[in-house]
């Protein structure tokens, strides 16, 4: 593949999570929870990180993965609406390398006691630096991630 | 709740110029407002521009008389004369109809240009955004088309005739 080639992909993931809409967007809004899902994690080592989920705002942060590549990530809320969706547009830098710009959208939606989180990334992935697929086990990963966090908080109340 | 739409939209057109032309098309706002409006009764006006990664585009458009849609397009990713990676929000009184990721590739074919705009799009049910970007896009492109291959027509047309002027001298 050549440098300038782009590929687009879309994918979605659908996960429940047994706790009520408001309890999982406070975990995106409140830093020092999203930072131990989002952020942290075995084997990643954080050299910067600025979290600032609001409309508008932008988030920055830098990480290597067990003493690889730098790797930035670049972030931008377009739309939030509290405890309901929110959709951002971000950016995967390696070593000052583009490898790719997605749309993500994120829908809180109730279901019973609980609540079905629908995250829909829609991304322009350059030059086989990356692949959605990658991406998606990346993704995947992290709901799991936040899975985790919301039963510690539930534990520590 | 309101739900969101996800669809994918992609658009191909030749033109008779090279990537540097066509980009410059893109990269102008003046070019820009144009051949951005998909039809003689749909107006365009940039409230504010500044074409570089991390810049923002704001303009207003709608039917001539009532702009009633506010854009704005924020700058990701340019490659000059080769790439550019926006996102765009659209809203009509203060409400968000929908946000798109677009990719705009200048791919070049000998004098020629391959343009392919990718336009990725999240739409609020109901909005109908996904066929009006189908459309508005659409035509805008064909404006685009007609705009610059109306252009190389009429520059052949210049060097036919001089060519014919200095054989007759």
């Amino acid at each position: 593949m050549s440098e300038r080639s782009v590929t687009h992909a879309t994918f979605r993931i659908e996960r429940f999570y047994d706790f009520p809409p408001a309890t999982v967007f406070a975990a995106y809004a409140d830093p020092t929870s999203r930072r131990r899902w989002f952020v942290e994690g075995e084997g990643w080592e954080i050299e910067s990180c600025e979290l600032n989920f609001r409309e508008g705002a932008s988030e920055h942060s830098t990480f290597r993965f067990r003493g690889g590549p730098l790797i930035r990530n670049d972030t931008i809320y377009l739309d939030v609406v509290e405890n309901q969706r929110f959709i951002f547009a971000y950016a995967m830098v390696i070593e000052g390398s583009r490898i790719s710009t997605s749309l993500g959208t994120v829908e809180l939606i109730p279901e019973g006691k609980g609540t079905r989180h629908v995250y829909t990334e829609q991304g322009a992935y350059l030059g086989g630096f990356d692949n959605a697929a990658q991406r998606e086990e990346g993704c995947r990963q992290l709901y799991e991630a936040l899975a985790r966090e919301l039963e510690q908080q539930r534990k520590a109340a | 709740m309101t739900a969101i739409a996800h669809e994918t939209l992609r658009f191909e057109r030749r033109l008779d110029a090279s990537p540097r032309r066509v980009f410059a098309a893109f990269a102008d706002p003046e070019a820009r407002m144009r051949w951005g409006v998909p039809s003689p009764r749909v107006g365009l006006v940039y409230l504010a521009t500044d074409f570089r990664v991390g810049g923002l585009d704001v303009s207003r458009c709608g039917p001539k008389g009532d702009l009633k849609f506010q854009v704005e397009n924020r700058y990701h990713d340019i490659v000059e004369d080769s790439r550019i990676i926006s996102s765009e929000i659209v809203g009509c009184d203060g409400s968000l109809l929908s946000v798109a990721l677009i990719t705009v590739e200048f791919r070049t074919d000998g004098d020629r240009t391959d343009l392919v705009v990718t336009d990725q799009l999240a739409a609020i049910e109901g909005s109908e955004m996904i066929e009006g970007a189908r459309a508005g896009m659409g035509a805008a492109l064909d404006n685009l088309v007609r705009e610059i291959n109306g252009e190389a027509a009429s520059n052949a047309e210049v060097v036919r005739r001089s060519a014919a002027k200095n054989r007759e001298g």
